[in-house]
């Protein structure tokens, strides 16, 4: 398909509309039926529906149902046209002018106007609304509806990215007159998305039904979509083996091969930028001094975590947060288990007895812990002695995140390595943690921002890689593969490798 | 008992749950983050954090929150949940409805089975029977509620061995047998500790009784054993059950915080976890005042009930 294989500067440069969406290539020899219900098992608890601020992974399907943006992410991690049919941008790449789809509705009825992607975007940008998507749009400086259906952004600085930071999962547009009561958000919602809310019981369900007047003629297919909680895991797992379900959102490591094995069962495995990395903060001892920080690289055995952790569903990775998914990413060395170059590199920093040092863990998710234990029993061998601290997550959130020196994080893989770095590494990063600030760094993110220009991007993206590299501000030892399971069944489940997208207008069921 | 010891009693339950809900407020505003961060987790920034304070109204001074839910529940309002962003009542309506499914059944099925079994155990004293129900009583009592639960899952619930679901919930009123056959190990965990309590009560109080000059009386009469025993010893003994069924209620609301949780039943005790990991505050006080007044009440209830089982207690 033409779609896969579509580069930025097409993207940039607009793309016609059109109804075909990615990954709809349909080997079957049947083709879709319409009509059904998809029951969708997870085990969090859909606490919220308020798409400007939600995080939990079983809501990020919900929002992805009820709302559209302006632009999505595809299969292929591309931004794709929403609800803005085709985009253009400013040579400079300061100005964005998106061109809305005709005649779309929101669920009430109304119809959806340039006004009302204003007041989202409005509402995005202002201090007093909470919402989790201004970290990667907060350099546009005005937004302003041309007429009914042209939307124009003026940036503050040039930014070359800027379609995928409108298909922020967060940035779902609202209607004007919804985004006047944010607590009615929580719990009702008027999107334009292809299913509309019909039950919202947090405890146990939330039912989604087709929407009739949904903008890609032909879907959805289904007629409804209950996301159903089960809080304990085996329950979940016995009722999908059993069919009582048909997709199960996310598969656990230890039950995959198990449920990969059932008959009528096909579960997936994608791989993915999410990864676990260990905090070391570097404006103080010992962390300071990047020996440290290599040697104790050297004590991570990232094999062994992908097989003992990840029951082998993961990939090592090489202390850069860049996923190798991500346009730009370079192909990292690999850095294997060395515990006694560890301890000379150990040694040569002043350190020739070793280190003590307590690393804190968040028992949420489980992961976290792991990664921490098993990095106790390498690390030992080279010097390191650590003492693991296991903490609630919540007292982990409001005492060491951000503050303390040393700790496990554990982060979704996002759309872009701009995306990737700002959220992180550059020294005005929204979560900047490590207190590695570099200039040479900031400057090459910054250009690689201002320039529409292929390779000179590229050459940029890998110099600031190579930086990373270099200082070893994080130490990241794998990516977790994204597992999900469906019935045979169910056609066209597929899981995005940022689990934000999920394209289920184009799921069907056997009739 | 009159109409001003009633008074002073529920006077009583009023003061006992405004100091209940002055701790449990002081208590949860000393565990570190509030319920923006919680709700916001790993997207916290600090504008955002700061945005959201303001939205949930968590910038206002601690007494002035307090006083604005105290103000709030005595108008009937129990505000809104911070976490879920629905009002207080239905979110702790439908989970206390839930609990209450569960507590009720486990109280039922261990007043039916625990007070033959006492007595049983009083009269065939000495006999095998009652080294049996004393052995199953220590043992019951011994094991707290999470092993017998973990035991329980393993026996009846194990993958390999499915009689009994591993834990959920169905809706009574859409499927009761649904509802029982998910019912049955969670009332099982509840019920055997329970069960033990009374079921030593009833036999010791009996084999007091039974040894007693008027049951001897009564035998010399000629009566029959089993009147003597139905009529004249078995309501004799069970005021003492009957209080320690009222101080077991007690008990049972702890209890199916754990059981909640394990068994996966969205009651009081899953919700109330739930609310703390969240510092979701406004469910949180609910959630104990509920619990505080069910205590109360109950208390208040057995009381009455042990005056009119022995008429020589009188409240004044």
């Amino acid at each position: 398909m033409s779609f896969l294989t579509l580069k930025r500067r097409h993207v940039l440069i607009g793309m016609a509309a059109t109804a075909a969406l990615p990954n709809l290539s349909f080997a079957q020899s049947s083709g879709p039926v319409s009509g059904g219900t998809l029951k969708i098992s997870h085990s969090t608890r859909i606490a919220t529906l308020n798409p400007l601020i939600l995080s939990g992974p079983a809501e990020y399907p919900c929002i992805d149902m009820i709302y559209s943006r302006l632009t999505r992410i595809g299969f292929d991690s591309q931004p794709q046209p929403d609800l803005a049919e085709s985009w253009e941008a400013s040579p400079d790449a300061t100005e964005f002018t998106f061109h809305l789809r005709e005649g779309v509705t929101f669920h009430d009825g109304s119809p959806l106007t340039a006004d009302d992607v204003v007041a989202t975007y409005e509402a995005i940008l202002n201090p007093d609304v909470p919402s989790s998507a201004t970290s990667v749009l907060d350099m546009i400086e005005s937004v302003e509806a041309v007429d009914d259906l042209t939307v124009r952004f003026s940036l503050a600085a040039p930014f070359a990215d800027f379609p995928y930071s409108t298909a922020h999962s967060n940035a779902c547009i609202i209607s004007r007159a919804a985004l006047g009561d944010l607590t009615a958000l929580e719990t009702q919602a008027n999107g334009t998305g292809p299913f509309k809310l019909e039950t919202y019981d947090s405890a146990r369900i939330v039912r989604m039904v087709k929407n009739e007047d949904y903008f890609v003629e032909g879907r959805p297919y289904l007629d409804a979509v209950e996301m159903m909680l089960f809080p304990d895991l085996a329950a979940e797992t016995a009722n999908f083996l059993s069919g009582a379900t048909d997709v199960m959102l996310t598969v656990q490591q230890a039950d995959y091969e198990r449920i990969a094995a059932s008959a009528g069962i096909e579960a997936q495995r994608v791989n993915s930028g999410r990864y676990v990395c260990v905090v070391m903060r570097q404006d103080a001892e010992p962390w300071n001094d990047v020996r440290v920080r290599r040697a104790f690289s050297m004590a991570v055995d990232r094999q062994l975590m992908v097989d003992i952790i990840l029951e082998g569903l993961g990939r090592p990775a090489y202390d850069s947060i860049v996923a190798p998914e991500l346009e730009y990413a370079t192909e990292k060395p690999e850095i294997s288990y060395d515990p006694e170059g560890a301890r000379a590199l150990l040694a040569e920093a002043g350190y020739p007895d070793g280190l003590s040092l307590t690393l804190v863990a968040s028992d949420r998710p489980a992961i976290r812990s792991q990664t921490a234990i098993v990095m106790q029993q390498t690390a030992a061998a080279a010097g390191f002695d650590l003492e693991i601290e296991t903490m609630p997550h919540d007292t982990y959130l409001a005492n060491v995140w951000m503050q303390g020196p040393f700790y496990i994080g554990y982060w979704g893989m996002q759309p872009t390595i701009d995306a990737t770095y700002n959220l992180l590494l550059t020294s005005d990063a929204a979560y900047q943690d490590s207190e590695w600030k570099n200039d040479a760094f900031d400057a090459l993110i910054e250009a690689g921002r201002s320039t529409t220009d292929e390779a000179e991007r590229a050459r940029i993206y890998s110099e600031a890689q190579a930086l990373e590299l270099e200082d070893r501000p994080y130490i990241v030892p794998f990516f977790e593969d994204v597992l999900t399971a469906s019935s045979t069944e169910t056609h066209n489940w597929q899981v995005a490798p940022i689990s934000r997208y999920f394209y289920i207008e184009n799921v069907w069921l056997d009739g | 008992m009159n109409l001003s010891y009633l008074i002073h009693r529920l006077g009583a339950v009023l003061v006992v749950m405004a100091i209940v809900t002055v701790a449990v407020f002081a208590i949860t505003n000393v565990l570190p983050g509030n319920a923006a961060l919680m709700i916001l987790g790993e997207n916290a920034t600090a504008e955002n954090l700061a945005a959201l304070e303001r939205q949930l109204g968590l910038d206002r001074p601690l007494v002035v929150q307090y006083f604005d839910w105290v103000g709030g529940v005595i108008r009937g309002d129990f505000g809104m949940s911070l976490r879920l962003g629905l009002p207080v009542s239905q979110v702790v309506g439908s989970a206390f409805i839930n609990s209450m499914w569960l507590a009720g059944i486990a109280l039922a099925a261990v007043t039916i089975i625990s007070i033959p079994l006492g007595a049983v155990a009083a009269i065939k004293r000495g006999t095998i029977y009652d080294t049996l129900i004393g052995l199953f009583s220590y043992v019951g009592t011994a094991l707290p509620e999470f092993v017998t639960a973990t035991l329980l899952l393993v026996l009846f619930a194990s993958p390999a061995n499915t009689i009994f679901p591993a834990g959920g919930f169905v809706d009574p009123t859409e499927d009761f047998l649904g509802f029982l056959d998910h019912a049955v190990l969670p009332v099982a965990t509840l019920g055997l500790v329970l069960m033990a309590h009374i079921s030593r009560q009833v036999r010791s109080e009996m084999s007091e009784v039974l040894s007693s000059d008027y049951v001897r009386a009564a035998r010399l009469k000629g009566l029959s054993e089993r009147r003597v025993i139905w009529r004249h010893t078995l309501p004799n003994s069970l005021a003492p059950a009957v209080a320690v069924i009222s101080l077991d209620i007690g008990y049972l609301l702890g209890g199916i915080i754990v059981v909640e949780e394990i068994f996966a039943w969205p009651g009081l005790g899953r919700l109330l976890i739930y609310a703390l990991q969240n510092r979701d505050l406004p469910v949180i006080q609910a959630i104990t005042l509920v619990l505080a007044v069910v205590y109360a009440l109950s208390n208040l209830i057995s009381d009455l009930v042990i005056a009119k089982l022995d008429p020589r207690v009188r409240y004044a």
